[in-house]
């Protein structure tokens, strides 16, 4: 049953960002993000129904696995519905090694950061804009008064400054 | 493409993204060179780091966990200080306390709530501060101006089925009927916020299947 020893609204309160954040980076590419709430509910719902015995490594990465495991079962439930083949397996929670894997995307997305927190203002609006909206480049363009060209030569730069910082920490 | 420039060619992969990541753009274009995945993957880390969860008012389980939060109710300072006290706690050990339960809680927060100042309306921060001061969370808060918005509930809140579905959720979270009503009906706010209309029946349901799922294995 739901362990009253665990403050679940602090955990929550605490990782929900990259709960959301995992879940719809795995939902994204079947254009369903708006599914994420739902896989965010199932982890903490299946979680307190059936708390970790001992206290886990790391309260995050079981959160997000968790998170992430749920996202993965409602886009195989999607596939089986349109009848097709999902070659995943099923597993009913996080295992270690996908907690080692989020800790490990957590850890890449933390030194990327301090990076895109250096950015001026031209390189961080073809960040948000372009790179994470993916509004079109040519009207990303227009908003800042210079090519398309111009765009893609700041999105490069931005991008190898982030993997270096992603790089340099690994 | 390979003819074009590095920038030409990553940007080319990123226009093609349409709701997928980089590098599942890249994977979808034969001649793209894998060489860009180092960028292409930067770009998938840094989208993912600027999504954030949907604000707390609009966050099912945010509400249901009781962080919402609550119009009607506010920490009260000074019967905190009078249970910390009670309890032979210092400011700094209850601070360090509520941290080990992964609140972010200060001296200075605490040093603010109890002289009055920024108190929180936050329902489990309540009874995190009551469970860690052995006081009743029902003693550690007041009352505030009514809001018309949750007016619109009073019919289910003081209706006998949602009164049960608080104490059960009570049980299952180690709280008070009272807050784990508050959030209940911040839980039922949600949907509110997001339009639907709040029919009492409907509203019950969706609480009983909520705190059904959580106790579903209580009994071996």
């Amino acid at each position: 049953m739901a362990d009253a020893s665990i403050d679940w609204a602090a955990l929550y309160q605490k990782h929900r960002d990259a709960m959301y954040g995992v879940a719809y980076e795995v939902l994204r590419g079947s254009g369903r993000v708006d599914l994420a709430a739902d896989a965010v509910q199932d982890a903490v719902v299946s979680l307190m129904k059936a708390p970790p015995e001992e206290r886990p490594r790391s309260w995050e990465a079981l959160l997000v696995a968790t998170a992430k495991r749920r996202a993965l079962d409602i886009l195989r439930s999607a596939a089986m519905t349109r009848g097709v083949e999902f070659a995943e397996e099923f597993m009913p929670g996080a295992t270690l090694s996908e907690e080692d894997e989020v800790l490990e995307r957590l850890d890449k997305i933390a030194r990327a950061r301090p990076a895109i927190a250096r950015l001026d203002a031209q390189a961080h609006t073809v960040l948000a804009q372009y790179i994470v909206l993916d509004r079109p480049r040519a009207e990303v363009a227009a908003d800042l008064g210079v090519t398309p060209g111009r765009v893609s030569q700041i999105s490069t730069r931005i991008l190898s400054e982030i993997n270096a910082a992603i790089e340099k920490g690994g | 493409m390979n003819s074009g420039s590095k920038d030409e060619d990553i940007a080319e992969i990123l226009d093609a993204r349409s709701g997928q990541s980089a590098l599942a753009s890249r994977v979808a274009r034969p001649n793209a060179r894998p060489e860009l995945d180092g960028l292409l993957g930067a770009a998938d880390v840094a989208w993912v780091s600027q999504q954030a969860a949907p604000p707390l008012a609009d966050d099912p389980v945010a509400a249901m966990l009781g962080l919402v939060p609550d119009p009607d109710w506010e920490l009260d300072g000074r019967a905190l200080a009078n249970s910390r006290k009670r309890a032979g706690l210092t400011v700094s050990s209850l601070a360090q306390r509520l941290t080990r339960r992964g609140w972010e809680v200060t001296n200075k927060d605490i040093f603010a709530w109890e002289g009055g100042k920024n108190v929180p309306r936050i329902p489990a921060l309540i009874n995190a501060l009551a469970e860690e001061a052995g006081a009743d969370p029902d003693r550690l808060r007041r009352p505030l101006g009514a809001d018309p918005e949750r007016a619109k509930l009073t019919a289910v809140v003081e209706s006998d089925a949602f009164k049960a579905l608080a104490e059960r959720w009570a049980r299952l979270q180690g709280t008070t009927a009272a807050l784990a009503a508050s959030a209940l009906e911040s839980r039922m706010m949600v949907a509110v916020h997001r339009g639907s209309v709040p029919d009492a029946d409907i509203l019950l349901e969706s609480l009983e299947v909520l705190v059904t799922a959580v106790e579903d294995n209580e009994t071996p």
